[in-house]
């Protein structure tokens, strides 16, 4: 039953580390392209989401290890890597990169909160993992 | 018992994932749809308080174009004016209590994140409706290059912003209103001219043939006391040539009837969520029921009484209502708070969200009518289990 919960939540962080990488890029992107000065220009959001996209792409390889590895403390730690980048993730939109002027565009809309939420699940999601790994090495 | 209703639930568990899912569907409906209804009223709410005056006076053009309601009521960005010759005329007719200009200019996309927002400037001596608001967050008065920000605005007190190359100085931020003011700049006369002399420079914005040192946007008015608003507009409209006086209880009316469609549609949708909600909740019990007949049969021959099979049933509908209304709210927080701006968007109507009480206040009613719902299923189905004649159910007849 334990072994199961640990490949079920092995799963669901490599899922939710997809989400969180192609979600970025398919789903709650940032702002299109504007007319910058007569030309055709990306604003800040577009370089967030980039980087969300980025460390969601790191996070999901790092999942799959994780859930591949045999070997408690590597998959622990992989996990607390992941769970990190979770963290990561939520704070790059607006805190590390600065998003659009009008909070009404889509990047503060729906991009932000999007990512808030699916990075806040990925780090709870690492630490289910690591809690479930630990308690059956200790059976 | 409770712990008999306890372990039949985890007996049955894809039963339970239903009912479960059924009551969380139920919560959520009805929680999204009345904090919809309401954010939407308090947005109207907020926008009527928030226009201030009760005419507004914009040059004949502007009144006839939908460019003017734009600007007011949707936050598009965009600019007209009127020579102020034309404001010492209104100013001559009878019935004027209150009386100030605004000045309308609309920045450009000039940097990464430079994205178009309506700029206001307004006159700090005369004003009546911009500033009651700014003295909610802040007393200082505003000096040259101060500029006042929208809530929905990505810029902080203390922060630059450049509008035309002209750096301005965040004074204070606004407190969100809901409508088109929170991405909007506000700022003083004297600033607003330098940015109009900035963007003439880069040969951006029409004055047409108006004097940019000499124009206005748009005159807001309060009447006299002893003068109705619909008869200083009148007056203005007869003898003021080249102006439109618009009241603006008629300008948000639009919204107004709108907003009261929207609602109307909400409102049936969430009663339909519920009514058929119960209904399935019903179906789902009732089903639920039959199936057990044998084991409630095997319960009263076991010695337990009918009250106690219908408290069994009441109490696993309790349960499965509690978990259910606790999943769908949650969802609902999920989706209704930090996506407000994209249901504000999708809405395009004056949308402000509701205090934390009240969106409490609405969870626990929303979670009340999802477990009601339940119970009242639920009921029905006690009401056959402590009907049931055990003979006849074990010996097969039924």
């Amino acid at each position: 039953m334990k072994k199961n919960s640990v490949r079920a939540f092995g799963f669901l962080l490599t899922a939710v580390s997809l989400a969180l990488c192609a979600g970025s890029k398919l789903l709650f992107h940032a702002c299109g392209p504007i007319c910058m000065e007569g030309t055709a220009g990306y604003m800040n959001c577009h370089n967030a989401e980039t980087a969300v996209c980025a460390v969601g792409a790191g996070m999901v390889l790092l999942s799959a290890a994780a859930a591949a590895v045999e070997h408690k403390r590597i998959s622990s730690l992989l996990a607390f890597i992941v769970g990190l980048g979770g963290i990561a993730a939520a704070i790059i939109p607006n805190t590390v990169i600065k998003l659009c002027m009008k909070e009404d565009m889509t990047c503060h809309s729906v991009m932000r909160p999007a990512v808030i939420i699916i990075g806040a699940l990925a780090a709870v999601c690492a630490g289910v993992y690591i809690i479930l790994i630990n308690t059956r090495s200790g059976e | 018992m409770q712990s008999l209703a306890v372990k039949n639930l985890k007996g049955k568990p894809v039963r339970t994932a239903v009912l479960v899912t059924l009551t969380a569907l139920l919560a959520l409906g009805v929680f999204a749809g009345t904090v919809i209804i309401t954010s939407l009223r308090s947005g109207l709410g907020s926008l009527e308080d928030r226009l201030g005056a009760e005419i507004m006076v914009v040059p004949y053009e502007a009144a006839t174009k939908k460019s003017f309601e734009n600007i007011i009521l949707q936050g598009s960005t965009g600019y007209f004016y009127m020579e102020d010759s034309l404001l010492e005329k209104v100013k001559e007719r009878e019935g004027i209590g209150q009386l100030s200009v605004q000045l309308y200019l609309a920045s450009t996309s000039s940097g990464c994140c430079s994205i178009p927002v309506q700029i206001i400037g307004f006159d700090p001596e005369t004003d009546f409706t911009v500033q009651p608001w700014i003295k909610k967050s802040s007393t200082e008065p505003l000096g040259k290059l101060d500029i006042v920000v929208g809530s929905d605005l990505n810029a902080f007190v203390g922060d630059t912003l450049q509008f035309y190359g002209v750096d301005c100085r965040v004074a204070a931020k606004l407190d969100k209103t809901g409508t088109s003011f929170d991405t909007t700049v506000f700022t003083n006369m004297e600033t607003i001219k330098e940015m109009t002399r900035a963007s003439l420079e880069r040969g951006l914005n029409s004055f047409k043939d108006i004097d940019p040192d000499k124009a206005v946007s748009c005159i807001m008015i309060n009447t006299a006391e002893g003068y109705s608003p619909d008869e200083v507009l009148n007056d203005i409209n007869l003898h003021v040539k080249k102006v439109k006086a618009v009241r603006t209880k008629e300008m948000i009316s639009g919204v107004s009837d709108s907003l009261g469609g929207v609602s109307n549609v909400v409102g049936v949708l969430i009663g339909a969520v519920w009514v058929l909600g119960a209904v399935i909740l019903l179906l789902a019990f009732a089903m639920s029921v039959n199936e057990r007949k044998k084991e409630f049969a095997v319960l009263r021959v076991a010695g337990a009484s009918r009250g106690k099979l219908a408290r069994t049933v009441m109490s696993e509908a309790l349960a499965v209502g509690i978990t259910g209304s606790i999943i769908g709210i949650a969802l609902g927080l999920i989706v209704m708070l930090p996506f407000a701006g994209a249901v504000e968007d999708a809405l395009a109507m004056p949308y402000l969200l509701p205090p934390a009480a009240s969106i409490i206040g609405i969870a626990c009613a929303a979670a009340a009518a999802a477990i009601a719902a339940g119970m009242l299923a639920a009921a029905v189905s006690a009401l056959r289990i402590s009907r049931i004649d055990t003979g006849v159910i074990l010996r097969g007849d039924n």
